[in-house]
């Protein structure tokens, strides 16, 4: 295995072996899961939603913008419900999931994540691996064992 | 098949082929509501197996992804700012906001009643509402080329704004997408998104705004002020954009731009064009 290659790379390269045949969504919610989001929290969705969207149209990176359209596609919550949900989901992932996955989706340049990130860098970096995910997975070469 | 891998996952997993535990995972992942408790063990037991036989990484994949580094955002290197003394300044902030606001307006309290806002390790946000505009009495004209700045002028009149809020230039090429109004209890909020190629500005405006009012979630960089006509505007820079907040009595606006600072600066300027 190349040495130089870092964890995330590594980690996206692997999800696009064995996740070649899903969707957007389903890639994401397995790096959900991973990272120790709870998936039976309303905050689940919202962050979900809120991670498509960005990844759809990158040119998104305004919080406003995001949680205004989260909220409007979810009707019952107001733009600062949704902040303040995707804010509680990350706290609760980043005390109960394992460091490996925030390592992998996090970290840079091998060194490892010292900080919960914000809401806005979570959204864009998750978005962003899912970006990488879907340019492997259009390559056969990342297929090669 | 699914009952066996949560009755028995370490087990049942071992003994599937690579082919099926990726099968059986993607089958899962389509469900409306995948089940964390299959599809976590299968990830372990996938990457046990690539432990043991490691899969060569194709060569030429990190130069085909030149570039991403730079591109991904990174919170290795941010620093942690400490919460006591976030916790302090606040303390103080709350301690002197009530202490002004106990100040009588016959000794001139009003002219030292301050915008306050705070700090803390991830938001900035403003304390109280109020303006602080030192010239009441200039009138400012609205005067603009540009359709979209017309049309959000026009709903903010019809909403009874006579405060200037609106900008009347905007770097070339910005058009309106769209203008929405809502009304939530006594605010109302008028909220425009103006788009230049694969730019976007938001120009937003709680209208009536007298409680809490709204945080704004901050990069590494603290708020920079921009004073102009007695009227303080904080620039917080988050990743690529800039947002502009202010407070003009109670009317909290909020502009948010992917644009250079002078630009930024600009932008606000042309608010207050004197008539």
């Amino acid at each position: 295995m190349n040495s130089t290659i870092d964890k995330t790379l590594e980690h996206v390269l692997f999800l696009a072996r064995h996740l070649d045949k899903c969707n957007a969504r389903g890639a994401v919610i397995v790096m959900l899961m991973e990272l120790g989001i709870p998936t039976n929290s309303v905050g689940f969705e919202l962050i979900l939603y809120s991670i498509l969207l960005q990844h759809r149209d990158p040119t998104r990176a305004l919080k406003s913008d995001i949680y205004l359209e989260t909220k409007l596609h979810y009707r019952q919550f107001s733009e600062e419900q949704v902040e303040q949900a995707i804010r509680e989901v990350i706290r609760s992932a980043w005390s109960r999931g394992s460091r490996a996955a925030w390592d992998w989706y996090f970290s840079y340049e091998e060194k490892t994540v010292s900080r919960k990130p914000t809401n806005s860098e979570f959204i864009s970096r998750i978005a962003y691996i899912l970006e990488l995910w879907q340019e492997c997975t259009r390559k056969e070469d990342c297929y090669e064992r | 098949m699914k009952d066996k891998v949560k009755a028995c996952p370490g087990k049942e997993l071992k003994q599937m082929a690579t082919d099926q535990l990726d099968a059986l995972l993607q089958t899962e992942l389509q469900k409306e509501h995948p089940d964390e408790s299959v599809v976590l063990p299968i990830l372990q037991e996938l990457q046990e197996r690539e432990k043991d036989y490691p899969v060569k990484i194709p060569e030429g994949i990190e130069e085909r992804m030149t570039g991403y580094r730079d591109r991904i955002h990174t919170v290795v290197d941010k620093p942690k700012r400490k919460r006591t003394k976030t916790i302090r300044i606040a303390a103080v902030a709350a301690v002197v906001c009530i202490v002004l606001m106990a100040i009588p307006r016959t000794v001139g309290a009003e002219s030292v009643f301050q915008v306050l806002h705070r700090w803390t390790e991830d938001f900035f946000e403003f304390l109280s509402p109020g303006g602080n505009n030192d010239n009441p009495t200039v009138e400012y004209r609205f005067e603009t080329d540009n359709e979209g700045l017309k049309q959000l002028h026009d709903v903010m009149v019809a909403e009874g704004v006579t405060n200037s809020v609106v900008p009347t230039w905007l770097p070339e090429g910005y058009e309106l997408l769209e203008i929405k109004t809502e009304a939530v209890s006594d605010t109302k909020k008028v909220f425009a998104k103006f788009r230049n190629g694969t730019k976007e500005m938001l120009v937003s405006y709680k209208i009536n705004q007298k409680h809490t009012t709204t945080k704004y979630e901050r990069g590494i960089s603290e708020a920079s002020e921009y004073e102009i006509n007695g009227v303080t505007h904080y620039i917080i820079e988050n990743e690529e954009n800039i947002s502009i907040v202010w407070m003009s009595e109670t009317i909290e606006s909020i502009i948010v731009v992917n644009e250079e600072n002078e630009i930024v600066r600009r932008i606000i300027s042309s608010i207050y064009l004197e008539g």
